[in-house]
C-alpha cells in the first residue's frame, strides 16, 4: 500500500490537538492580525459622515456642505446615546486636541443647535476633514505604522511619529536586548549545570532535577514575593552588603523594580527551558567521543572547544531559541518586578488592551512581535535544523 | 572453525626496545576487590599482542589504564621506557581504536584524521600531506570530505584505524574494534589489520573476546582470567599447548574427560569407568588427585582397520551435524558417562556415521593434556 505523505498512518490521532489548536490559538491570532489592519470603529460611530465623505474628491478643499450636515447629525446622535466620548477619544489618538474639539462642538450642536462650522474654526480647515476621512476607512496601515513609531499625517503622507510619542521601537529594542541578555545568562549558568545533570546518576540526578524544576512548582506570586524580600532596598542582599561594610547605608543598590530586576527574575524562570533540552542532547553523546579526543592528544580545554561544544551545539541552539523566544513575549515577571525601566513590549500590549483600549495598536504590536518571533525562529532553524533528526 | 595462521615469530621490529612494560599493575575500584590483580607484561616494539578474555576478566580495565582513562591502584606502566602511570591520556602518545569507532560526527573524514596532528601543532601543509598518506594507507582516497555518517561501517572502522595511526603513536590500542561489524566484514577487516601491521609495524595491543581474531592476528595472545594473565604465548602454542584447563576450554573446542590419577605414573589416568588412559600432565602436582583430560576434537580419531593408538574408547554415535566443510559427530562412551566430540573432514573419503553406529575413537598420548581439577 502506498503511504500518503499528507495522511501518515495514525493521522486521526492528531485531530483533537489540531481542533484545540485551531480553536484557542490559530483563530484568536487570526483575529488579532485582522484587528491590526481592520478598524471599523469610526465608520460605525459616524455612518452618515463616512458615506458622504466618500464622494469628496478634492481633499485640498472643504467637503460639500452635505458632509457638514452629516457630521452634525452623527454627533447629535452620539450625544444622545452617550457615546460621543468614544469618538472624541478615538480621534484624539490620531491628532491630539481632537478630544476637546469633538466634545465641545458636539455639546454646542446638541444643546444650542449651533451649526457645526460655527462651533470651532478648525472645521473650516480641510485637514480636520482629511483626518476624519482617514480614520473612517475600515482598512488602515495606521496601527502597524504606529507600532514602529511612524504615522499617517492628516494630509495622507507617512512620516515619523512626534518625538515624545516615539516609544515602541525603543521598547522593541529593549525587549530584544533583555531577551539576549537573559539567553546569554541562561547559557552561562545553564551549560555547566546541564553537563552536571547529564553525567549524574541516581540520587544526585534526582536532586539536581528537583532544583531545575523548582521554578515550575512554585507559584509566581510566592516567587515574586521572595525576590522582593531578597532584592529590595531593605532586602537580604542589601542588608548583607551593608552589615558587611561593603556599602554605606545610603548607597543601597536598586536591585528590583528596574531593568536588573526583570533580567534576574526572567533568568530564574527560564533556566529550565535552557537546561532540559541541552542536557538531553548531552546525555545522547557517548563518552567515547571525549575519550577518543583525549587519547588523540587533545587537552581538556581543546577537547571541549573542538569536540564537546560543537557536539552540544544543537542543544544550545534549541535551549537558546526557546529561552529567547519566550523572553520576547514575557509579560508577568516584568509587570511585577520591572518597575519603569524593566517594562517590555508585552507590557505595552497589555496596557493598550486593558487600559487605553487601543486594541488596534495592541494588535499591531502583537503582530510585529509575532513576525519577530517567526523571523528569529527561521534564523535559528537555519543554524540547527530543529525538529529534524541529527546525523 | 578456527583459522590458525602460521606467523613468522621473528620479524624485523621497528626497534629492539621494549615498547610497553607493565609491572605488577593492580586496579581496584572500591579498594576491597581488585579487578586487575597484578599484571606483568612486556610488549616488544612492533609486536601485535592480543588480550583475550571473557567479560569481567579485567581486560577492559587494563586497557583503560593503558590509555590513561583510569589510573592503576598500584604498579607501573612504562611506555618507551618512561613511567606513564600517572599521565593523562593526552600526554601519552597512544592511538586508540574504539568499538563504536568514535569518529567525530561533526567533522569530515579529513578533519577527523587531522585532529591528532592539529593537537600536536603540525603545520597546515604537513597535515594535508599526512592525511593523504593515511587515506592511501586505508585505501579510502576520495572520501576526505564525507562525514562519518555517510560512510559504511567498514569504512568508518578504517578511518578510525587511520586516525589512531596517523601521528605515529608509541602504541596503538584496539578495543574490540570489529565488534560492531558483521561476520564477512570482520574477516575482511582482519586481513586489513594484518596488512597494515605488516606495512607499518606499529606496536598494537588488541583487546577482544573473539578467539578467532586473537589467533589469526596476533604475534602473542595473553589470555585473561579473573584479573590475571592465565597464559601468554603465540597463538599456536596457546591452542596446542594450553597450560591450564581454563585456556584449553576457552580457546577452541575440546573434549573434557574427568579422570583420577592412576598410581604414581605421571601420564596415566583412570576414567570413571575404570579404563586407563594416557595424556601429557600439565600442572598436576603430587597432591592433585582429580583432574580433566582434554583432547581437541580434530585430534580424536575414528580408528579404522588395524591402526594402533594407545588410547581407544568404544562409543555410540548420538548425533552427526553437517557443517559444510566438516561433519561434527557427538558420541557417548559405551558406559554412558562421557560424551566425546570429533570431526570428520568432508573430503569425500570418509563415510559419515549414522546415529547409533558403534565407533572406536582414539588419541595419541601427546595430543591429550591433563589438568588438575579446579
Amino acid at each position: 500500500m502506498r503511504r500518503s505523505v499528507l495522511f501518515p498512518p495514525g493521522w486521526r490521532l492528531l485531530l483533537p490537538l489540531l481542533a484545540f489548536t485551531a480553536a484557542v490559538f490559530i483563530m484568536p491570532i487570526g483575529v488579532i492580525l485582522w484587528k491590526s489592519i481592520h478598524d471599523p470603529e469610526v465608520a460605525a460611530l459616524l455612518p452618515a459622515t463616512t458615506a458622504s465623505l466618500e464622494s469628496w474628491s478634492d481633499e485640498t478643499m472643504l467637503p460639500p456642505s452635505a458632509s457638514f450636515d452629516a457630521l452634525a447629525s452623527d454627533m447629535r446622535n452620539l450625544v444622545e446615546v452617550a457615546r460621543i466620548g468614544e469618538l472624541a477619544l478615538r480621534l484624539n489618538r490620531e491628532q491630539p486636541g481632537f478630544r476637546q474639539l469633538v466634545e465641545r462642538s458636539a455639546a454646542k450642536i446638541h444643546d444650542e443647535g449651533t451649526p457645526l462650522v460655527e462651533t470651532d474654526r478648525r472645521w473650516s480647515d480641510p485637514a480636520s476633514w482629511r483626518l476624519i476621512k482617514r480614520a473612517s476607512e475600515p482598512y488602515t496601515p495606521r496601527y502597524l505604522l504606529n507600532a514602529v513609531d511612524m504615522r499617517v499625517t492628516p494630509d495622507g503622507t507617512i512620516g515619523r511619529q512626534d518625538e515624545q510619542r516615539q516609544i515602541y521601537l525603543r521598547l522593541f529594542a529593549r525587549t530584544i536586548l533583555v531577551a539576549a541578555i537573559v539567553t546569554g545568562l541562561c547559557a552561562l549558568i545553564g551549560y555547566p549545570f546541564a553537563y552536571a545533570l547529564s553525567v549524574s546518576e541516581g540520587m544526585l540526578r534526582s536532586a539536581l532535577y528537583f532544583v531545575v524544576m523548582l521554578p515550575f512548582w512554585t507559584s509566581l506570586l510566592v516567587r515574586t514575593t521572595a525576590w522582593i524580600v531578597i532584592l529590595q532596598r531593605q532586602g537580604v542582599v542589601n542588608e548583607l552588603l551593608v552589615s558587611a561594610g561593603l556599602i554605606a547605608d545610603n548607597e543601597r543598590f536598586a536591585l528590583i523594580y528596574n531593568f536588573f530586576g526583570t533580567v534576574i527574575a526572567m533568568v530564574y524562570v527560564l533556566l529550565p527551558f535552557f537546561i532540559l533540552p541541552l542536557q538531553a542532547v548531552m546525555r545522547g553523546i557517548p563518552g567515547q567521543y571525549v575519550r577518543a579526543a583525549e587519547s588523540l592528544g587533545g587537552n581538556p580545554a581543546r577537547v571541549f572547544r573542538r569536540i564537546y561544544l560543537p557536539m552540544t551545539m544543537p542543544g544550545i541552539v534549541a535551549g537558546g531559541a526557546l529561552v529567547f523566544i519566550l523572553s520576547l513575549g514575557y509579560y508577568v515577571t516584568p509587570a511585577l518586578v520591572g518597575g519603569r525601566t524593566g517594562q517590555l513590549i508585552s507590557n505595552q500590549i497589555a496596557f493598550h488592551i486593558q487600559s487605553s483600549l487601543n486594541w488596534g495598536l495592541a494588535a499591531a504590536l502583537g503582530t510585529l512581535l509575532l513576525m519577530l518571533v517567526i523571523l528569529i525562529s527561521m534564523v535559528f532553524s537555519r543554524v540547527v535544523p530543529i525538529g529534524r533528526p541529527q546525523r | 572453525m578456527l583459522t590458525v595462521t602460521m606467523k613468522e615469530q621473528e620479524r624485523p621490529a621497528r626497534s629492539s626496545a621494549q615498547s610497553v612494560v607493565l609491572r605488577n599493575v593492580v586496579k581496584s575500584y572500591d579498594g576491597m576487590t581488585a579487578v586487575v590483580k597484578g599484571i606483568d607484561l612486556n610488549v616488544q616494539a612492533g609486536e601485535f599482542l592480543t588480550i583475550l578474555g571473557p567479560s569481567g576478566s579485567g581486560k577492559t580495565s587494563l586497557l583503560m589504564m593503558l590509555a590513561g582513562f583510569e589510573q592503576p591502584t598500584s604498579g607501573e606502566i612504562l611506555l618507551g621506557g618512561n613511567d606513564v602511570s600517572r599521565l593523562p591520556p593526552y600526554k601519552r602518545n597512544i592511538g586508540m581504536v574504539f568499538q563504536q569507532y568514535a569518529l567525530f560526527p561533526h567533522l569530515t573524514v579529513a578533519q577527523n584524521l587531522a585532529f591528532p596532528l592539529e593537537m600536536r601543532g603540525w603545520a597546515r601543509d604537513e597535515i594535508a600531506g599526512r592525511v593523504a598518506w593515511a587515506m592511501n594507507l586505508v585505501r579510502l582516497k576520495g572520501l576526505e570530505e564525507r562525514r562519518p555518517a555517510q560512510l559504511s561501517g567498514g569504512q568508518q572502522q578504517r578511518i578510525a584505524v587511520a586516525r589512531a595511526l596517523i601521528f605515529d603513536p608509541e602504541l596503538v590500542l584496539m578495543d574490540e574494534p570489529l565488534g560492531a561489524l558483521d561476520k564477512q566484514l570482520r574477516e575482511q577487516m582482519q586481513e586489513e589489520f594484518a596488512r597494515i601491521h605488516r606495512e607499518l609495524k606499529p606496536t598494537i595491543i588488541y583487546v577482544t573476546h573473539d578467539q578467532g581474531e586473537a589467533i589469526s592476528l596476533s604475534d602473542r595472545v595473553a589470555v585473561f582470567d579473573g584479573g590475571r594473565i592465565s597464559q601468554i604465548a603465540p597463538p599456536k602454542d596457546l591452542y596446542e599447548k594450553p597450560e591450564s584447563a581454563f585456556v584449553a576450554t576457552f580457546i577452541g573446542e575440546t573434549n573434557r574427560i574427568p579422570v583420577r590419577r592412576a598410581s604414581a605414573s605421571l601420564d596415566t589416568f583412570q576414567m570413571a569407568d575404570g579404563r586407563l588412559v594416557s595424556a601429557v600432565a600439565v600442572g598436576m602436582g603430587s597432591s592433585d588427585d582429580r583432574g580433566y583430560l582434554m583432547v581437541r576434537p580434530e585430534r580424536l580419531r575414528r580408528i579404522a582397520g588395524r591402526e594402533y593408538l594407545p588410547n581407544v574408547l568404544e562409543a555410540i554415535v548420538l548425533e552427526a551435524t553437517y557443517h559444510g566443510d566438516n561433519v561434527r559427530v557427538r558420541a557417548g562412551t559405551i558406559t554412558g558417562d562421557t560424551e566425546l566430540l570429533y570431526r570428520i573432514s568432508n573430503d569425500g573419503n570418509q563415510p559419515v556415521p549414522h546415529v547409533g553406529e558403534q565407533v572406536l575413537l582414539g588419541w595419541r598420548t601427546e595430543d591429550a593434556r591433563a589438568f588438575p581439577a579446579s
